[in-house]
């Protein structure tokens, strides 16, 4: 019995082998040196894009104020104070009102027709005298 | 056939009388025209007989001169009855004048036809220069008269397109006024008395025009002088007050389309 452990006894308890970290292969570790985090590459669009943005937007600025300022014309009005109407009256539909309103237009028309100095009215130009006593 | 034929003839023998109406003042006034021509014409041979007779002073350029006098005296009086009766027409379609008024100015026009016609009646019986010269110097003493006469009919005319048109703005008024009526239940006391007001104001001008027209009227009625430049003168200043009538209307007309607009409307 005490011959069987003594060989289990003379052997010295071996701690585990930790292997010494291996530097890995040249070829990968350039690969590993170039790979960009993705996170960075989406904050570089973004940025990107952002920056794009802001420069179209003064340029488009720049642009709208480079450009000459058109003055407004003004028509003249036949009134001097323009009335803003908001809603017809019940009266706007009455066929007496319209019948009026008609008349109106008529006698503008016939008052502008009249010709004060009408020239085919103007009597004729003679001779009055014969004139062989002179 | 036949029938059909007849039926036609009736027919346009019916129309052709309405159609006719309307045209008429437009035939005497071509006719007129016409007319105008004929004496213009008759003018320029007299003046070139007339100068060859007192430059030559023979038997044939006195001839002549005496021929062509005759013709132009003809065609002077025939010129003026053609306006009188342009006139005439232009009268009967002055529906407006009153009937006093136009049967007092047909008149007129009736009296200096008659004078021409007895005045032509006298040329055929022009023997000599002096004769013409005579005959001529009937017409150039009534001058004054047929030109005054003519001048109250022309007015008369244009008063009568101006009275036309005053009806109507009347018959505007009494509407207008039963239409302010009518939006007293409906709008602001303040609107109401502004379109009292305005409407005051259309009134106002025609009291205008109307004081106008009576001074034309008078000044009308009184037209007559001694000298045609002095009748002349009057006329012009006849036709300045009619023009400020004219206005007096236009301006009326104007405020009833500012009024009606404001009455359409709520504001």
């Amino acid at each position: 019995m005490e011959n069987t452990i003594p060989n289990q006894a003379e052997q010295p308890i071996s701690q585990p082998i930790v292997s010494a970290p291996v530097a890995p292969p040249p070829d990968e570790q350039k690969s590993k040196k170039n790979k960009v985090a993705p996170y960075v590459l989406i904050l570089f669009i973004i940025v990107g894009i952002t920056l794009g943005g802001i420069a179209a937007s003064v340029k488009s600025g720049i642009k709208t104020i480079s450009e000459p300022v058109v003055t407004p014309t003004t028509t003249p009005y036949a009134t001097p104070t323009s009335i803003v109407h908001t809603r017809e009256s019940a009266m706007a539909t009455d066929s007496a009102f319209l019948q009026t309103e008609a008349q109106i237009a008529s006698l503008t028309a016939q008052i502008n027709s009249i010709q004060i100095q009408d020239t085919t009215l103007t009597p004729p130009t003679i001779e009055l005298s014969l004139g062989f006593s002179k | 056939m036949s029938m059909v034929i007849i039926l036609f003839l009736f027919t346009f023998l019916c129309i052709f009388p309405l159609s006719n109406v309307h045209a008429s003042s437009q035939t005497a006034y071509q006719d007129y025209l016409f007319q105008y021509d004929g004496y213009r014409s008759a003018l320029n041979e007299f003046k070139v007989t007339k100068s060859e007779y007192q430059k030559y002073k023979t038997l044939t350029s006195e001839t002549t001169a005496l021929e062509k006098s005759k013709k132009m005296l003809e065609t002077r009086d025939t010129l003026l009855r053609a306006y009188l009766l342009f006139l005439n027409e232009k009268l009967n379609e002055a529906t407006s004048l009153s009937a006093s008024n136009k049967s007092l100015y047909q008149t007129l026009i009736k009296n200096e036809v008659t004078f021409l016609e007895g005045h032509t009646a006298l040329i055929p019986a022009i023997g000599t220069i002096t004769d013409a010269e005579e005959v001529s110097g009937k017409l150039t003493s009534h001058n004054s008269v047929l030109q005054s006469s003519m001048r109250q009919i022309i007015v008369a005319i244009q008063s009568a397109e101006l009275i036309k048109a005053n009806t109507t703005y009347g018959e505007i008024l009494t509407s207008i006024q039963n239409l302010i009526l009518k939006a007293r239940e409906t709008m602001s006391p303040e609107k109401i008395a502004t379109m009292d007001r305005w409407f005051l104001q259309i009134q106002n001008k025609r009291s205008l025009y109307q004081q106008k027209m009576d001074s034309v009227q008078t000044k009308n009625t009184s037209l007559k002088a001694s000298r045609v430049d002095e009748i002349e003168a009057a006329f012009g200043e006849i036709q300045k007050e009619m023009g400020s009538a004219k206005q007096y209307l236009s301006e009326g007309a104007s405020y009833l389309k500012e009024l009606t607009t404001s009455m359409k409307y709520i504001d």
